[in-house]
């Protein structure tokens, strides 16, 4: 026990005092923290009222663009558009020199054959398809209005022809695109705000970088120290078990510490500042979360942490462990990957999110995903807990017998097939 | 010449007969192939192409003109009365079903229904099966103008540059694509450039090689094979691109993929790009491959490498927005940003021909200057086995020995 407690405190002491690692903990929630305040700070500068007042204007603005009509369509511009918004030009050339005047902010060319091919020309100063500071739809409502004969009542029917009324006849079923918003908690339904809506993706994201940064710092730490020799040195005084139990648990320590002050720093931002991150009223993060995503950031990392502990066991220096690691990777990356798809984010407690959140290589995101999205049965998590500490038992006994001084101290290339015989303890 | 061609033969067998090299030769294909396997995967998730159903109580829809079932595949159903819809749906033979209200012609209102989520085929279908026949009342003529939409296209001031509003023609983004492959070949060369030294530092091969083969020819060797290495990588690529152009555009017959023109400007100015940069990037990974003495501390440093080359992809919002800007002016001209940023700026428009000569020009400045510090560092650092070697040190005067 006093060994493992060594081992233990050295990989400890020597994780933590690294600057990088320093960086990392502290540098980023700091970052965020100040980030918050400063924004605090400028947003009590400026009373509600005015940022209001200009945000409404900002998305109210429509720029004068002019036009240049070749099929003879357009006899009248729609009485919903303020006048002078839109200006004819007889040809291009005096569009142009409108544009290079600034007394135009954009201008489109409807060729002859508009009604035949459809084609509309938006001539614009940046032509950038992921900008989205173009008003097109000012001509192609104007096309609209004059193709039907100036009837603008018709027109905005045809533009938009249903006005919906939605009936779910499930009643037990979930969020879909027709559903009301809800912003009460954090998921797809609060349409209007991304923070809100993102959470559950963000969620995934920092429980995957802690599990892949926690596991793969205890593969590294372990190839190292067979690739410079320490071992040779340490197994005369240390039981491999001991040596095992010692590093996955000093370094699961310093894998915690960053990830409780983040996860604990996004949570009281999230919880405290409500006004200045511009999150809805009712919206509301259950303390309860920071427990389960805690557990299931234990769990995941002690199964993903032990998986690695035996690729760098069994590999015999850091660059075959490190071309070694994609086996272990590989179902990590598939559960995140699938556990970030729209399908499994939308539709949270069903289908494809209900088996990866209890399939115990993916159970770590899935689930924590759908925590944080909130109402899942309480005898889903303990099934999901309860597998994954399987999972956990019978990896930990695969890899003991991996951590055997044969295997430690062997120069043999590292195969699947070596790796698999162990963990089944066939070696 | 002999050791040279012997050296790089070694480099070039040692690196091309690994796993992980078939692995780095097959990544782009595979996540090209990743990326449209996803997103089909989630439109057909998004989608449903079981039939719908109506009940019309207006009475303006009784003689419907149905959309054209080559390129509308949910079918649509009218029923007399709501409960056989209802009961439809509930035996599973419709996804949804639509009532229109009496009033529609003065409300809009139009109520739906369903279990599941309805598929976003089967309510864009809907949506246009009510505009194509409210268009068709009035002005049959005109139903197949309105239903099919406007075709925006974006165009640059100076007329050189179109976009539909559809996404990028394959022309537009396939010089991005390129610069995207070239800069994935550099950062995997320079990586086996700087193994190539790390590696052979590392377990001492390096003071053995030393005592037959000059400094030079080692480095020369180990550029030519690595050079050819990544010609290999693409060769393989640019087969790999024009078979999935010829078989995804001629075989099966997707549109956007029949639109492949080459844009030789752009084509020419990455031509230019590549070639200083790529010399910069290997010079510079043996300048870090002869300063550091292990793999694992070398490999910090190209992080940060590689965090300058994805830069411009990082800020490609911005550069579309306002491609004459400071920032995608300053990025068009240093080393490693220079390559990317001009590709997309060629995207939104025509850069002028004197900046791409401008930046070529700045960026064989930088590959002499690189191949200088490589050739300063490799000596030091050959020597100095085992310490690692500073940035002062490689600036530093040589001492002249007196005889």
């Amino acid at each position: 026990m006093h060994k493992t407690w060594l081992v233990f405190r050295h990989e400890l002491i020597t994780s933590v005092t690294r600057r990088t690692y320093l960086l990392l903990t502290f540098g980023i929630p700091l970052l965020a923290i100040v980030a918050f305040v400063v924004i605090s700070l400028a947003r009590n500068g400026s009373t509600p009222g005015e940022v209001n007042a200009i945000d409404f204007q900002e998305e109210q603005e429509i720029k004068v663009e002019g036009y240049i009509d070749r099929s003879g369509l357009i006899e009248k511009i729609p009485s919903d558009l303020t006048d002078g918004l839109l200006i004819s030009f007889d040809d291009e050339a005096s569009a142009k020199l409108a544009l290079a005047d600034g007394k135009i902010s954009a201008y489109y060319l409807i060729p002859d054959d508009y009604i035949e091919s459809g084609y509309l020309y938006y001539v614009y100063p940046s032509i950038t398809p992921l900008s989205s500071e173009g008003q097109d739809w000012v001509m192609r409502w104007t096309l609209l209005v004059n193709l039907l004969g100036g009837d603008q009542q018709y027109a905005q029917k045809v533009w938009h022809p249903l006005d919906l009324e939605v009936h779910n006849l499930d009643t037990s079923a979930g969020y879909d695109r027709f559903s009301e918003e809800d912003c009460s908690k954090p998921g797809y339904a609060c349409e209007s705000n991304p923070i809100v809506q993102t959470i559950p993706l963000a969620t995934i994201v920092l429980i995957y970088i802690f599990i892949a940064g926690g596991a793969s710092m205890l593969l590294r730490n372990v190839a190292n120290e067979k690739q410079n020799r320490m071992i040779e040195i340490l197994i005369t005084s240390v039981n491999p078990i001991q040596m095992f139990t010692g590093k996955i648990i000093g370094l699961g320590v310093a894998s915690l510490i960053p990830t409780l002050i983040w996860v604990s720093t996004s949570f009281t931002l999230l919880r405290v500042g409500g006004g200045t991150l511009n999150l809805p009223n009712e919206f509301s993060l259950p303390i309860g979360l920071l427990f389960g995503w805690l557990v299931f950031f234990l769990l995941g990392y002690a199964l993903y942490a032990s998986l690695m502990a035996g690729v760098g066991a069994l590999a015999p220096n850091l660059k075959e462990a490190n071309q070694a690691v994609g086996l272990i990777m590989l179902p990590m990356a598939i559960g995140y990957m699938l556990s970030i798809l729209p399908p499994t984010i939308e539709v949270p407690h069903d289908g494809l999110a209900l088996v990866l959140s209890l399939f115990p290589l993916t159970a770590p995101f899935a689930m924590v995903m759908r925590l944080v999205i909130g109402d899942v049965p309480a005898w889903q998590v303990l099934l999901s807990a309860v597998l994954l500490v399987l999972s956990i038992v019978i990896v930990v006994r695969g890899v003991a017998s991996a951590f055997r001084a044969q295997s430690l101290l062997s120069g043999q290339p590292f195969t699947a097939k070596r790796f698999i015989n162990t963990m089944f303890g066939r070696v | 010449m002999k050791k040279i061609i012997h050296i790089a033969a070694h480099e070039y067998m040692r690196n091309v007969l690994k796993g992980s090299f078939i692995l780095a030769l097959l990544s782009i294909p595979l996540m090209i192939a990743l990326g449209v396997g996803l997103a089909l995967i989630i439109t057909n998730l998004e989608n449903d192409s079981s039939p719908v159903g109506y009940v019309d109580l207006s009475g303006l829809f009784s003689n419907p003109i149905e959309l054209s079932k080559q390129d509308w595949k949910v079918e649509i159903i009218s029923y007399e009365t709501e409960t056989a819809a209802r009961e439809d749906l509930k035996s599973g033979k419709l996804q949804a079903f639509y009532v229109i209200s009496q009033d529609y012609d003065t409300s809009n209102e139009i109520h739906l229904y369903y279990q599941e989520e309805p598929g976003q085929n089967a309510t864009r279908q809907f949506n246009d099966f009510i505009q194509l026949n409210l268009v068709a009342q009035r002005y049959p003529e005109l139903a197949d103008r309105v239903l099919a939409g406007d075709n925006v296209v974006l165009r640059s001031v100076d007329g050189k540059r179109e976009l539909p509003d559809n996404g990028p023609p394959l022309n537009i983004i396939l010089p991005l694509i390129i610069s995207f492959a070239i800069v994935m070949l550099i950062l995997m060369s320079s990586g086996y450039m700087m193994h190539a030294v790390v590696e052979e530092k590392e377990n001492r091969t390096m003071e053995v090689l030393i005592t037959s083969v000059s400094s030079s020819q080692l480095i020369a060797g180990k550029v030519i094979g690595i050079l050819v290495i990544a010609l290999t990588q693409l060769l393989s690529w640019t087969v790999f691109g024009i078979l999935l152009i010829l078989i995804a555009g001629k075989g099966l017959g997707i549109e956007w993929f029949q639109e492949a023109k080459i844009d030789w400007y752009a084509l020419l100015a990455i031509g230019l790009l590549t070639i200083p940069t790529f010399i910069t990037a290997s010079a510079l990974m043996v300048a870090i491959g002869s300063t550091v003495t292990e793999t694992q501390e070398a490999q910090w440093v190209v992080s940060i490498f590689m965090l300058l080359f994805w830069l411009p992809l990082w800020v490609i919002g911005m550069i579309g927005d306002t491609p004459h800007a400071p920032l995608p002016m300053i990025l068009s001209f240093l080393p490693f940003t220079a390559l990317m940023t001009i590709s997309i700026r060629n995207m939104f428009v025509v850069v002028p021909y004197w900046q791409i000569v401008l930046s070529a020009i700045a960026q064989f400045l930088f590959a002499l200057t690189a191949i200088w510090l490589a050739g300063k560092a490799f000596r030091l650092g050959v020597l100095g086995y085992g310490q690692k070697i500073s940035l002062k040190a490689v600036f530093r005067k040589p001492i002249e020995v007196r005889e």
